[in-house]
């Protein structure tokens, strides 16, 4: 006794014998597979069930008990098999759908499949690669794998365009692709199948392919027997690079493909594969005989041929359609021709154009990464740090994924409907416009005043006549404490809570007295003068002045020819030992804190500067002033020490030091004499001295981005 | 030659112009047509019927009201448009010309000697 049950089908109850029940089921989705490249499948489903319910009703009117496999098979056998209704349609299945119905049909038809939409059928995630390949017409593997491969080397941003994709366009039963599928071919392969298969795709001979794969191995290969880059190293590493990455990238492909590509093993698969048309017809003869391959590939190229010629020219004539250009036969077809090469020009050039673009957006980002420990020093409240991540976000992405999305809208001729798009955009670039003001003048008012605070260095008070200055710290070297910075930086420190500068400057004056004195100038920007002594209070650098006590022994002889051992004692100096850096703490903020060591030395006192100072300290002046306009002046200078290393200098009684041999003073002025001509003579003493104290009145202490080399204005006048 | 593919090529055209000769003498629905159909000795397969009407549907040729049954669900009952009036006008012509024209061809020549 077979069970029976009851059944809603179409709106009508019924009772069915199960199995034949669960025989009906796979009649209709056979039916459903069979016109699934129909538009309105669901709604011819809809009407056959209906006439299934319909009659089944009828048995049950004339007294049957219930719907048995009988009354199905007389059913189905009344509506047909799928097979049968495709011989019935034999003609609909080889030409476009419904050709018979005429023009109107076929415009129909061309007009739905404009429209973009995601495939609710045969998807993964979101159904948009498969979208696109039905929209395109090809393979969905295609762009998967595109896909896939895009978002590694795109750090993401084609994941973000796959989201951005799959929120704007609406999911539809789109019908499935039908055409050569993409499969990995088991029966002719050396590794994976993958190169048979792309070959089967494109109907060509595996070995092509696998000469496309190989090709950047062999190349590199024979380039590295040849070995023909003998004497450049740069080209040789210009190829290493260029043919390494793209060994790399094919045999990335090769493996991302092999993972991602399903392997032909049915007959059905294998047919798909070379794109032979599948009916059950085709299958029986593919099994049974073997069949006549050459003639099926033939055929199916054919069609391929016939197909693409029929779809460029449908576009071609969409395109005139679009240009709406009323000209004869002849032109039209001349415009056609030009409409489509122009935008193939112009999907061209703005594709590119977008490459850049996200290229650039990348920098940006990866910029951000590296600036990101930064951060802590750049924003004073919680508002401005609110405006910066406004100001990137809206003023910066928003443009760059506006433009992508219209970019990807325009290439798949998304018809422009939806103005609150552009409105969205505008709207938050604008803010971002906004933000980015904000921030812009929030910052600049954080510079509004400058401060110094001056403090003595306290000395040891011994009278001496000679000071050495001396960096006796350890270089500042990078402590590594961020991970995204790396490599043996010197100069400068940067932690969590203390960024520290070399960038001390030395300036030299006379002293109004017989003393040395020094003292620490510390200077900073802020809101309001108070802020910025505040800032300008919280630098902390370390000077200190020690008093060296050097006995010296002098060996002389006398007149008698003995040797004569003097102790000298008390040859003392001042030795001012200035710290490698300074420290600001992340607190503080960074508003262009620096700090200058004033010496002054007594006329007729002398000084010498050890080659640590030129060594560990830095020799660039960030000065941040604000004018009475409300503008800004910003300037590198590189005042920090001009003067020789280990040279003794003397302070004149016009308030210069002089070398107390009388060569040149200044730094730079000894470069320039060395890249003179070796046989000319020196010039004399006297000349020297005239023209270095006429350096300083010629050359004003400040000079914009100028490094310790000379200058082109100074070779010209040395 | 395949002797199936002649005779479903032959039919094919006909279908249309029968079914929407049959919904143009009133509004009808599916199962009218198929019984109409096959009173008048021309054997066609439901499945390929449905299809059918609902490409000529899209095609705007048809277009269907829901009218209730006096048993179970309300049905589809279809009808011409205008559109589809010109269509079936269009198709009645050429069925004129081709049978009087086939009729002739086939029909043996008296032949004069």
């Amino acid at each position: 006794m077979k069970r029976i049950i009851t059944i809603n089908l179409s709106g009508r109850v019924l009772q069915i014998e199960e199995p034949a029940y669960e025989q009906l089921q796979q009649y209709v989705s056979s039916l459903r597979n069979y016109f699934s490249k129909e538009e309105s499948r669901e709604e011819i489903i809809n009407d056959i069930e209906a006439r299934i319910a319909e009659q089944f009703y009828s048995f049950l009117q004339k007294g049957e008990p219930c719907i048995t496999d009988t009354h199905l098979q007389e059913v189905i056998a009344a509506m047909g098999k799928p097979e049968e209704i495709a011989g019935e349609e034999l003609v609909d299945e080889n030409s476009s759908a419904g050709s018979s119905m005429g023009q109107s049909k076929n415009t129909v038809a061309s007009e739905s499949k404009r429209d973009f939409f995601r495939d609710a059928n045969n998807r993964v995630l979101g159904g948009v690669a498969s979208g696109i390949a039905n929209y395109v017409g090809i393979d969905p593997v295609i762009i998967r794998v595109l896909f896939v491969l895009l978002s590694f080397s795109s750090f993401g941003i084609v994941s973000l365009v796959y989201i951005i994709l799959w929120i704007l366009f609406p999911a539809k039963e789109v019908e499935s692709y039908k055409g050569r599928r993409f499969y990995r071919n088991p029966d002719d392969r050396v590794l994976g199948g993958v190169a048979s298969g792309i070959a089967a795709y494109l109907t060509v001979s595996p070995k092509n392919i696998r000469l496309i794969f190989l090709a950047p191995l062999l190349l590199q290969i024979l380039f590295s027997i040849l070995n023909v880059f003998d004497d450049s190293a740069l080209a040789e590493m210009v190829f290493n690079l260029s043919f390494g990455s793209l060994v790399g990238f094919s045999i990335l492909l090769y493996i991302v493909l092999w993972i991602i590509l399903p392997k032909a093993e049915t007959t059905y698969q294998k047919m798909e594969m070379r794109g032979e048309p599948i009916n059950l017809e085709r299958i029986r003869q593919h099994v049974s005989e073997g069949s006549s391959v050459i003639k099926e590939k033939m055929e199916a190229w054919g069609k391929d041929v016939e197909l693409t010629a029929k779809q460029l020219s449908e576009k071609a004539e969409e395109l005139a359609k679009e240009a709406k250009q009323p000209s004869k036969n002849i032109f039209r077809s001349i415009g056609k021709i030009i409409a489509l090469l122009f935008k193939i020009f112009f999907f061209l050039f703005f594709g590119g154009l977008a490459f850049v673009i996200l290229l650039a957006l990348v920098a940006i980002l990866f910029a951000g990464v590296v600036s990101w420990p930064l951060q802590h020093y750049i924003w004073s409240s919680d508002y401005q740090q609110g405006l910066a991540w406004a100001t990137v976000g809206l003023f910066l992405l928003v443009p760059v994924v506006g433009f992508i999305v219209w970019m990807i809208r325009r290439l798949i001729n998304t018809k422009a409907g939806h103005a609150y798009l552009a409105w969205t955009f505008g709207t938050l670039w604008a803010l971002g416009w906004v933000s980015a003001t904000l921030f812009g003048s929030s910052i600049t008012k954080d510079f509004s005043y400058q401060e110094k605070i001056t403090d003595p260095v306290s000395l040891p008070a011994t009278p001496v006549q000679k000071m050495v200055v001396k960096v006796t710290e350890p270089e500042l070297e990078y402590s590594e404490s961020f991970s995204w910075i790396h490599g043996e930086e010197k100069g400068w420190d940067l932690t969590k809570d203390t960024l520290k500068l070399s960038n001390v400057i030395i300036k030299i004056e006379p002293s109004n007295d017989s003393t040395y004195q020094v003292q620490l100038v510390r200077y900073a920007n802020g809101r309001t003068e108070e802020e910025a002594a505040k800032r300008a209070s919280a630098i902390d650098y370390h000077l200190s002045g020690d008093a060296v006590i050097a006995n010296k022994s002098v060996i002389s002889k006398n007149n008698n020819g003995d040797t004569l051992e003097h102790n000298v004692k008390n040859v003392s100096y001042l030795q001012l030992n200035l710290g490698s850096g300074y420290s600001i703490p992340a607190s503080s903020k960074y508003r262009a804190q620096r700090i200058r060591v004033i010496i002054k030395v007594p006329v007729g006192g002398r000084i010498s500067f050890d080659e640590s100072i030129r060594e560990k300290l830095s020799n660039v002046e960030l000065l941040v002033h604000r004018k009475h306009n409300n503008k800004f002046d910003i300037e590198w200078t590189d005042t920090n020490i001009r003067y020789r290393s280990n040279i003794e200098y003397t302070m004149g009684a016009d308030g210069q030091l002089k070398a107390e041999d009388g060569s040149s003073v200044f730094f730079e002025d000894v470069i320039i004499e060395e890249t003179k001509e070796a046989p000319e003579p020196p010039p004399a003493p006297s000349a020297i001295r005239e023209k270095a104290s006429l350096t300083p009145a010629h050359f004003p202490a400040h000079k914009k981005l100028q490094g310790w080399g000379p200058s082109p204005l100074r070779l010209l006048l040395g | 030659m395949n002797i199936d593919n002649t005779q479903s090529q032959m039919r094919k055209g006909i279908l249309e112009f029968c079914i929407l000769s049959i919904i143009k003498r009133g509004e009808s629905y599916p199962g009218d047509i198929v019984d109409e159909m096959r009173d008048s000795g021309l054997q066609i397969l439901e499945g390929t019927l449905y299809p059918l009407l609902t490409r000529l549907k899209n095609a705007e040729m048809l277009t269907y009201r829901w009218v209730e049954s006096p048993a179970g669900p309300p049905r589809k009952y279809f009808s011409l448009t205008e559109k589809g009036l010109v269509f079936y006008e269009e198709l009645g012509r050429t069925w004129q010309e081709l049978s009087s024209a086939v009729t002739k061809i086939i029909t043996p020549k008296p032949t004069n000697l």
